[in-house]
């Protein structure tokens, strides 16, 4: 762990911006989005974390995660000409620098690993994964939506990430290699050290980030999930969905795409299971035409059917879904009910 | 808003289902998060968890079009072959809480038969304005009419609660559409590119589209497969015809209840479009919408009266 002030850091990054993409958060009209910097702009528009009484009583999360820079929400595939078929999208060559991602949504890049890197390789996917390089943000105040620590994550979480960074006092960073690729990127950074002081200062920070985070998901067996199926309980739960597309969209670990032309044009775009044309057949069959049914199958995907073929649930806690829903509605409090409903011997 | 307010609303609520006037009432509640969120019941004793106050933003009028919510016999449109294939046996009337401007909405559905009046219960609530998170006035409240602070009578069948009479520090709207004209006055490339901007943002997510009250088609344009009018991948041409049609599918219709702009969560200010139209269709058709339900609009009509100054 060394300490590294934020202008070496900023030199750093100013470094990279001749040869590197540089994604990172970026200000818009008082909300932050992660973003490719403009390499006129430099670092002006990016947005460092900030500490101390002058701090924002919660860290300020971005709208979008991460996910975008990975599997886009458009990508050209190829033309249809009827000379042939012309290739669109080439795996990225550049090198990339991914600035202050918190540890849910590095997290979420490793279950989205599981789907893009597994038996079936996605060129596009890999070539973006192995040319990032992660460097990762620790939360030092969580907000009331978070709830990291109850899926295997934390504040403070490293997985997914290069490097990290703890932001402290006196515009500086306690930074720690995670990977090899890390720990190339810290030897270009100057800084003294860190000693037994810093190792307890980072403890402290940790321990009060992990204790303000109160939200709790509990999640039902994978049998009380299975006798919930077809329970009345997902009509009501859903009742205010609007069913649009902000929980999968922001999600960073939701990843259904829809393939679709544009011309000669073959695209790939994101879709999402609550949209009511998700499942319709080319005859017009629909299976999920009512929106509870649509609303379940993103929780049983989630907490069900991933779990069984990935061995892990797809849901980090970053708590987006429920922040930027429209009607507010809250996925720890659904997934939670269920097991309520099942201790409360409520019927299926 | 006192609490006084919300034991009036909370007990018309509860009358109204134990008298059996409805068997449904919609209206704002409280999350164990702390959050205002669409409330839906059906027992009198549930009526204790209505909540008013200013963060209640949501328009209620959109559930009333809303299948699943109300039921295949509720107050929507007559639909027989719906109603018959329906499991659903919630057939009943229903109740909702509505404050100045989501009224106005609900006026276009009256106007364009989308609602049967006589199986539904308004509740008017008078609204000093509502807030962000951040307890800032939402900006649809600083230009909203004093008319519309409180629900209109006769439009209503009960108002809960004292009437608001002061401008509660809003500034009070002059009927001007200031921050139209200041993009009007942009060169066309200018605004090209501010537009755009915003535009590549866009998700598609829907939720402008879903949250709204009168975008009630059973099936959208954007949800057509076959043929697909305009690609579902996000893209600066693609979102760019998603807005201008939605704008203009809502041209003298759209009442500026702000859900559209309120429920983007990329920030794109939606209701400047819906803003433009209005101002168009106001100066030339003196129409505004959501005043009167017996008025149509002026682009369901045809009047010899109508400007022409398009044919040269």
């Amino acid at each position: 762990m060394r300490i590294v002030e934020q202008k070496v850091l900023a030199k750093l990054v100013q470094c990279c911006l001749a040869d590197s993409e540089i994604i990172a958060p970026v200000e818009s009209e008082g909300r932050l989005y992660f973003q490719l910097l403009d390499p006129e702009q430099g670092l002006v528009e990016l947005v460092w974390p900030e500490v101390g009484d002058s701090a924002p009583p919660e860290d300020p999360l971005t709208v979008n995660s991460i996910k975008e820079f990975f599997f886009p929400r458009r990508q050209e595939l190829y033309e249809q000409r009827p000379e042939g078929i012309i290739p669109r999208t080439a795996p990225i060559e550049q090198k990339r620098l991914l600035l202050f991602a918190r540890p849910c949504e590095t997290r979420a890049l490793t279950i989205l690993d599981r789907v893009f890197l597994g038996e079936t390789q996605d060129d596009f996917y890999k070539s973006a994964r192995q040319n990032t390089t992660v460097v990762g943000l620790h939360c030092l105040r969580p907000d009331r939506y978070c709830f990291c620590t109850s899926l295997g994550g934390g504040p403070f979480g490293t997985e997914g990430m290069d490097l990290s960074l703890t932001p402290i006092a006196g515009e500086r960073f306690l930074v720690t290699p995670v990977s090899e690729k890390g720990e190339a990127l810290l030897a270009s950074l100057s800084g003294q050290e860190a000693g037994e002081a810093e190792q307890k200062a980072l403890e402290i920070l940790r321990n009060n980030a992990e204790a303000a985070i109160r939200r709790r998901i509990q999640l039902p067996e994978p049998k009380t999930m299975a006798e919930y199926f077809t329970s009345e309980y997902w009509k009501e739960v859903s009742r205010a969905c609007i069913a649009c597309g902000i929980c999968s969209y922001l999600c960073p670990t939701c990843h259904c795409f829809d393939i679709v032309d544009e011309g000669y044009l073959r695209l790939r775009c994101w879709d999402t299971c609550s949209s009511d044309t998700f499942t319709r057949m080319a005859a017009g069959e629909d299976h999920r035409k009512q929106k509870h049914t649509r609303y379940r199958q993103r929780i049983y995907h989630k907490f069900s059917y991933f779990k069984e073929n990935f061995d892990t649930h797809s849901c980090v806690g970053c708590g987006r879904c429920t922040r930027h829903c429209p009607v507010k509605i809250d996925i720890v409090e659904i997934v939670n009910g269920i097991g309520g409903l099942a201790a409360g011997g409520g019927k299926p | 808003m006192v609490t006084g307010t919300i034991a009036a609303l909370q007990k018309t609520a509860a009358d109204l289902l134990v008298k059996k006037t409805v068997d449904l009432v919609i209206g704002y509640g409280q999350s164990p998060l702390g959050d205002i969120v669409p409330l839906f019941i059906r027992k009198a004793e549930e009526a204790e968890r209505l909540q008013w106050n200013r963060h209640c933003t949501y328009n209620l009028v959109r559930y009333l079009t809303d299948r699943e919510v109300i039921g295949p016999a509720g107050v929507g449109p007559e639909d027989r072959k719906a109603d018959a294939q329906s499991k659903d046996t919630a057939a009943g009337k229903v109740a909702v809480v509505v404050k100045g401007c989501d009224l106005k909405s609900l006026v276009v559905l009256q106007s364009e038969s989308q609602v049967r009046r006589d199986r539904l219960t308004v509740i008017g609530l008078p609204c000093p304005g509502v807030t962000d998170k951040g307890g800032r006035l939402l900006a649809k409240c600083e230009s909203c009419p004093p008319e519309a602070y409180n629900p209109r009578e006769g439009l209503c069948d009960l108002v809960v609660g004292a009437p608001v009479d002061e401008t509660g520090g809003r500034p009070v709207r002059d009927g001007s559409f200031q921050e139209i004209e200041e993009i009007d006055a942009l060169e066309a490339t200018e605004r090209r590119e501010l537009w755009d901007r915003y535009f590549s943002r866009c998700l598609r997510c829907y939720a402008c589209r879903n949250v709204c009250p009168l975008c009630y088609c059973k099936e959208c344009v954007f949800d057509q497969h076959d043929p697909r009018w305009v690609s579902p991948a996000a893209g600066v041409a693609t979102n760019r015809a998603f807005h201008l049609i939605r704008a203009y599918h809502l041209a003298g219709r759209c009442v500026d209840c702000g859900e559209c702009e309120r429920a983007c969560p990329v920030g794109i200010p939606l209701r400047r479009i819906n803003r433009k139209v209005a101002k168009v269709v106001e100066e030339s058709f003196h129409f505004q919408a959501g005043l009167d339900p017996e008025a149509k609009s002026p682009l369901v009509l045809f009047s010899s009266e109508d400007p022409e100054e398009f044919i040269e």
